[in-house]
């Protein structure tokens, strides 16, 4: 063995890695060559140098970086991960739910709520997409053909609900004219008059909700297209197709009856519904309304609970006295004030006591209450108070009980036929 | 506290096998375990405290990540120095292109400005290594980041570490007569580099 194996065997030495016989052949060579035992030994001495080296601990807050570091990774494993990965498809079926659901809530509101809100919307929308007015509408021809007047009308208000649509789509102009023409469009939901778009197939591989177009629609795009449609339906088939005539003509309602009617829908019914500033004016004629269904926009909503009566005296001011909605600080109104003429209490004067009937007792003035002694009329008790200093003969004329003080006494005198037992206690 | 008391009683393979199933703490368990060794390896590969910082907490997050690719049959400290082995050669890499490794070396510094290697190794020594002195400290680290990558890495592995040749050959990625040969070289050339400095 020569001196370049003997040097490369000094490693394994030093770390224990040589067999017993590489270590005695080494050693052997070693304890017959002093240069590579010197060798061996400046070997040694950086092995002490860098082995006495402490180690270097990781700095504080080390762990606490790696856990903000992996946050956004913990869920990535096991359940978590797949049920992460399928929450999102159910987040987003659920808010095409609750906004395909409302949308259906709105036209079952009936005819009325949807020509407000399309008439509310639709000024905006002519001024965000002025373009739109001249893009045809892609259902049009049949609309027309049919030579109805409410098609023509429920078109028109297709025509505001995709500008409506497209607005809370945010599209860009230039991008909204294509989609216009585009019968899938979601705004077009409503839309009776495209069988294309209410059969239109979901495509296939729409489930990814991050690449998800929604102007292709998917199934719950497509469902809530047609029951945009049976709605609509249902709502051209409750109208009369001549003309927006007069919806059914809801009772007459008193004025306080219909404050008592918001009063008790109060919980249930939106701030819209039951709020208190809602102008109602239930003397319009209801085919008036599509008209001014922009500031009548809640009225219409507020009908099923409390249905607008043709009152001569304007409900805005009943609307006024309604309590305001659920939730909100509610002061109960003060109870009517009674009339001066009624909250009059009857007095009368006799015996030169003033005597008010009150509670089916005339009450001599003065009582506040005090004890109340018992007399039957006629009785000697009474003989005995009447006398001639104070002459209470006339008294007898008031019917039914009466209060009246004799000596800082306060007696009860008792109707004619009462068979009750006298009263001990104040009023 | 419950789930991290138990989690420090399981293995190394429980651990990894808890973390598969989804246990966030089992790996908050390994982080514990191996969070100094892990460190100190890299900061001796790379002798800059930053870097060893984010190489470190880096080798964490890979290793969650990729604990789905975890052998059972090797040891997790091992896989985790294969990680930092790895992303410490890929951070060197990175400040050579951006010139940060520029200095490193001691003749670099004498040449810019005398005295100034004191000065740079006083900053790159930890409070530890002022028990054996910081300047020698600071010569042994700059004299361990002038070998070349490979043979610094083996050697940190067996010196610092105490790791075997096999586990070396693991987590190198190469035969143990290689870790034989690269041993034996770095500790010639470390020999040679300190004699110069007159530390032997």
């Amino acid at each position: 063995m020569d001196r370049d194996e003997i040097r490369e065997r000094f490693s394994p030495l030093l770390d224990g890695e040589l067999s017993p016989e590489e270590r005695a052949e080494v050693e052997a060579a070693l304890a017959q060559d002093a240069e590579l035992l010197r060798e061996l030994d400046s070997l040694k001495r950086v092995d002490a140098l860098y082995g006495a080296l402490p180690p270097v601990p990781a700095p504080e807050g080390f762990e606490e970086r790696i856990h903000a570091s992996l946050r956004p990774s913990r869920l990535q494993f096991g359940k978590a991960r797949v049920l992460r990965q399928r929450m999102w498809p159910m987040l987003a079926a659920a808010a095409v739910f609750l906004v395909v659901g409302g949308y259906v809530l709105l036209q079952m509101q009936g005819p009325a709520a949807k020509f407000d809100m399309a008439a509310s919307m639709a000024p905006a929308a002519d001024r965000a997409y002025p373009e739109l007015d001249a893009a045809p509408s892609p259902s049009a021809a049949p609309r027309e053909a049919a030579g109805s007047s409410m098609q023509a009308q429920v078109a028109e208000e297709g025509q505001q609900e995709r500008l409506v649509g497209k607005m809370s789509q945010r599209v860009s102009p230039a991008e909204a004219e294509p989609q216009a023409a585009d019968a899938a469009a979601p705004a077009e939901m409503a839309s009776p008059a495209s069988p294309q778009a209410l059969s239109a197939p979901t495509p296939a591989g729409t489930n990814d909700f991050d690449d998800f177009d929604f102007s292709q629609g998917s199934a719950g795009q497509s469902s809530g297209r047609r029951d945009g449609g049976e709605i609509r339906s249902r709502a051209a088939a409750r109208a009369p197709a001549s003309a927006p005539a007069a919806p059914p003509e809801p009772p007459a309602v008193m004025a306080d009856e219909m404050g008592s009617a918001a009063a008790s829908v109060n919980g249930a019914m939106s701030t819209e519904s039951a709020g208190v500033p809602v102008e109602l004016q239930p003397a319009v004629p209801e085919e008036a309304k599509p008209k001014d269904a922009a500031a009548n926009r809640t009225l219409a909503k507020a009908e099923p609970a409390a249905p607008p009566a043709p009152a001569a005296v304007s409900l805005s001011e009943q609307a006024k006295e309604a309590p305001p909605a659920f939730g909100s600080a509610y002061t109960p109104a003060p109870p009517p004030q009674a009339e001066p003429e009624a909250s009059a209490v009857e007095s009368r004067t006799v015996a030169q006591r003033v005597f008010e009937h009150v509670d089916k007792r005339w009450i001599e003035k003065g009582y506040k209450g005090e004890k109340l002694t018992p007399i039957a009329r006629g009785s000697k008790e009474w003989k005995a108070l009447s006398t001639k200093a104070q002459p209470l003969d006339d008294v007898l004329k008031l019917e039914g009980a009466v209060v009246l003080r004799v000596k800082d006494t306060w007696y009860e005198l008792l109707p004619e036929k009462s068979t009750s037992q006298p009263a001990t206690s104040g009023r | 506290m419950v789930l991290l008391k138990e989690a420090r009683g399981h293995s190394d393979a429980g651990l990894v096998d808890q973390c598969r199933k989804g246990d966030s703490s089992a790996f908050d368990e390994i982080v514990r375990r191996y969070k100094d060794r892990v460190y100190n390896v890299v900061y001796r590969f790379l002798g800059n405290r930053d870097d060893a910082l984010d190489v470190s907490q880096e080798v964490f997050v890979r290793a969650y990540r990729g604990i789905g690719e975890f052998r059972g049959n090797a040891q997790v400290y091992t896989w985790l120095y294969s990680i930092a082995a790895n992303l410490s050669r890929n951070r060197l890499r990175d400040m050579g292109r951006m010139g940060r490794n520029r200095g490193t070396s001691l003749e670099a510094l004498q040449e810019e400005a005398p005295g100034a290697a004191g000065l740079a190794a006083h900053a790159h020594t930890t409070p530890s290594e002022e028990a054996i002195g910081n300047e020698t400290a600071a010569v042994l680290q700059r004299c361990l980041g002038e070998l070349p990558e490979h043979y610094r890495m083996t050697f940190i592995l067996r010196t610092a570490e105490d790791l075997s040749y096999e586990e070396i050959a693991d987590v190198m990625g190469c035969p143990v007569g290689t870790v034989k040969s690269r041993l034996n070289q770095a500790r010639q050339m470390l020999r040679d580099r300190l004699r110069e400095c007159e530390i032997l």
